[in-house]
């Protein structure tokens, strides 16, 4: 065996690259954003029984697995147009509040946490969960491992595997809670609902209390006017398993509210040259290319566009953090970009709420749990709110149930626009003079880290994190400066 | 003692699936009894909840390196991807920033890791099917993790 150095290539064409542009006086005339493009995925689904793509579409990405197995599910059961019992959708949406809870503790601690409580600029080598360990002590470490284990071990009861649940079918579940499973559940999610107030009182804490930090969330280069999109419940909370899809515009207006199966009436995809990327807008508002403000149908959707979109949280301590939320960044719709992290958090602590609201209702260890289809399948469309926004499956089949079209808007594209408008909006604020160092980098990515982008997660390949490249280019378009990540 | 072998990748994106192929042969073989064989698609902390627990493992993946022939194998460890030790990561974290932040938990980590990767060539189209010269490095590929394992067993 041959003895090497690895250099993992970090340039895939298109491979997490993000451009700026600099005009004469190095000040941003223009930034973009490319991504890969996975080839041929509606290729692969044709022919195959419609069941099997509740296995198969949560191989799309390595960490939203779940999201994709309940839009999918959902898609099969409006193929075969039937309507699951009520414990089956009750047991559906607790899996998805468990879900929700570790993977919104995921991004806050592990991911937002090295900006929000390391700081922005702290050097490279401190900017890490092992540096947010250091400040915030190994006590809170263990509880913020204890509580993801707590969110992964109910997925695996219900899903089976851990990550690639195998456990949606048309109509139902296959499997439900025994009074046993049930118990264990509810300490759980008690210690979740306990955990989840720790968190808000840390953002209070560490984010809240520092003034440096609420002018960094208010300030213009994290702000961009758009439209948000999220699903309500019949009150119009914010709800991630089911209920309508709701727009509303940057004055915070309802501007539309649809049922899944009419989203091709509200949205359409628009392609630039430069990207296989698309990017979808509201068709009722139109393409004005990468504009914010009310006549471009750029919208929004993730964790501070849900809260947006909706007139409240559904339990009540998440829905007291609403109200803190708007009454301290200026009223609704929040507009700042960097509020999403906050969002996330009410979020979280809604997640268990539910979680244990859920596991407490008597249906829960029902063995009800699924209604066999018996119509002939044609078409379905499945939506729900992945944590990284709005996932949309939509499947046609054969008399027989053999896919014959496949259409996924992925919750992360819907940002694309906005992401592109707010990478740029970024940039401008903070590259001055054409000075580019790591802090100031740090500062860009922190915009685009805030809406947790998903593009390069289907693949694995080493070194099991997505790369990313910027390059600085000057006033003739040539390349000065490369920072690799 | 307690030997984990994990094969990753993703099986619907072609060449991504290789180390869980391998995974798939090795599980047809006869292995010493402290060895348990799993695959997965995930990453970063995700994959440090599979790790712990176990006392040695051995990581089968795939990568691409700069000039790279496609079907080689390397071996390492995952010290290797030290120098990336920060999060600045979109996502998620590589395997050496979790183990990291294992062993300051002082969760029990293994104590040795080593890591398998397949040169390939394309894990950006959906198949489930490695192109041929990855293929061809898959029989290879599980006697060197073999042989490995016995050298694991005895040490």
């Amino acid at each position: 065996m041959k003895r090497i150095t690895i250099d993992p290539v970090t340039r895939l064409e298109g491979h997490g690259k993000i451009e700026i542009f600099l005009d004469e006086e190095g000040e941003v005339a223009n930034a973009f954003m490319q991504i890969p493009e996975f080839r041929g995925f509606e290729k692969f689904c044709e022919g195959r029984p419609a069941e099997e793509l509740p296995r198969i579409t949560p191989r799309i990405c390595g960490v939203c697995p779940p999201a994709h197995h309940l839009a999918s599910t959902k898609a099969c059961d409006d193929l075969w147009k039937v309507d699951p019992p009520s414990p089956a959708k009750k047991l559906r949406e607790l899996f998805y509040s468990a879900y929700y809870f570790s993977d919104h503790l995921l991004a806050f601690y592990y991911l937002q946490g090295p900006d929000l409580i390391v700081g922005p600029t702290a050097p490279a080598a401190k900017r890490n969960i092992l540096g947010v360990i250091e400040k915030v002590g190994l006590d809170v470490g263990k509880e913020v491992i204890k509580h993801r284990a707590y969110g992964q071990k109910i997925l695996q009861m219900l899903g089976g595997k851990p990550i690639h649940p195998t456990w949606g079918i048309p109509g139902g579940v296959t499997k439900g809670f025994t009074e046993e499973e049930r118990a264990e559940v509810e300490e759980m999610a008690k210690s979740a609902v306990e955990f989840g107030k720790f968190t808000l009182k840390a953002i209070d804490d560490i984010v809240l209390k520092n003034k440096e930090y609420v002018d960094l969330i208010l300030s213009d280069p994290y702000t961009i006017s758009s439209y948000y999109m999220g699903l309500v419940d019949e009150n119009n909370k914010v709800n991630f398993y089911d209920g309508d899809i709701r727009v509303v515009d940057p004055e915070g207006k309802e501007f539309a509210k649809f049922k899944p199966h009419e989203y091709l009436n509200y949205i359409e995809e628009h392609v630039e040259p430069w990207t296989y990327l698309k990017f979808p807008y509201l068709k009722g508002v139109g393409w004005k290319g990468f504009v914010g403000g009310k006549d471009s149908g750029v919208y929004r959707v993730a964790p501070l566009a849900r809260l947006n979109a909706a007139d409240g949280m559904a339990t009540p301590i998440a829905q007291e953090e609403y109200e803190k939320f708007y009454q301290t960044l200026g009223g609704k719709p929040v507009p700042h970009t960097l509020a999403t992290n906050w969002a996330r958090v009410i979020e979280m602590m809604y997640a268990a709420e539910h979680l244990l609201e859920l596991i407490q209702d008597e249906e829960i260890t029902s063995d009800n749990i699924r209604i066999v289809p018996t119509e002939t399948p044609t078409e379905g469309v499945g939506v729900v709110e992945a944590c990284r926004g709005t996932l949309y499956h939509h499947y046609q089949t054969d008399p027989d149930g053999i896919i014959t079209k496949v259409n996924l808007i992925v919750a992360t594209v819907n940002n694309s626009a906005a992401i592109c408008m707010s990478i740029k909006k970024a940039a401008q604020g903070v590259i001055k003079k054409g000075k580019v160092d790591d802090g100031i980098l740090n500062m860009v990515e922190m915009a685009f880290r805030a809406y947790d982008p998903c593009f390069a997660c289907g693949t694995h390949t080493l070194p099991g994190q997505m790369p990313l490249e910027v390059n600085i280019y000057n006033h003739h378009q040539e390349l000065i400066q490369t920072f690799k990540r | 003692m307690k030997i984990l072998v994990l094969g990753l990748g993703n099986p619907i994106l072609a060449d991504d699936g290789v180390g869980i192929y391998i995974a798939r042969e090795l599980q047809k073989r006869s292995l010493p009894k402290e060895v348990v064989v799993e695959e997965s698609s995930l990453s970063g902390f995700y994959l440090m909840d599979l790790l712990l627990g176990y006392d040695k493992a051995i990581i089968i993946d795939s990568v691409k390196t700069k000039g790279g022939k496609v079907g080689e194998i390397y071996s390492f460890k995952p010290e290797v991807f030290d120098r990336s030790v920060h999060l600045t990561s979109v996502h998620q974290t590589n395997l050496a920033t979790a183990m990291k932040f294992g062993k300051q938990m002082g969760l029990k980590v293994p104590k040795e890791i080593i890591i398998f990767a397949v040169e390939i060539a394309d894990n950006q189209t959906f198949s489930e099917e490695c192109t041929p010269l990855v293929q061809k490095a898959i029989p290879r590929a599980v006697r060197l993790v073999e042989k490995e394992l016995l050298r694991m067993v005895k040490g």
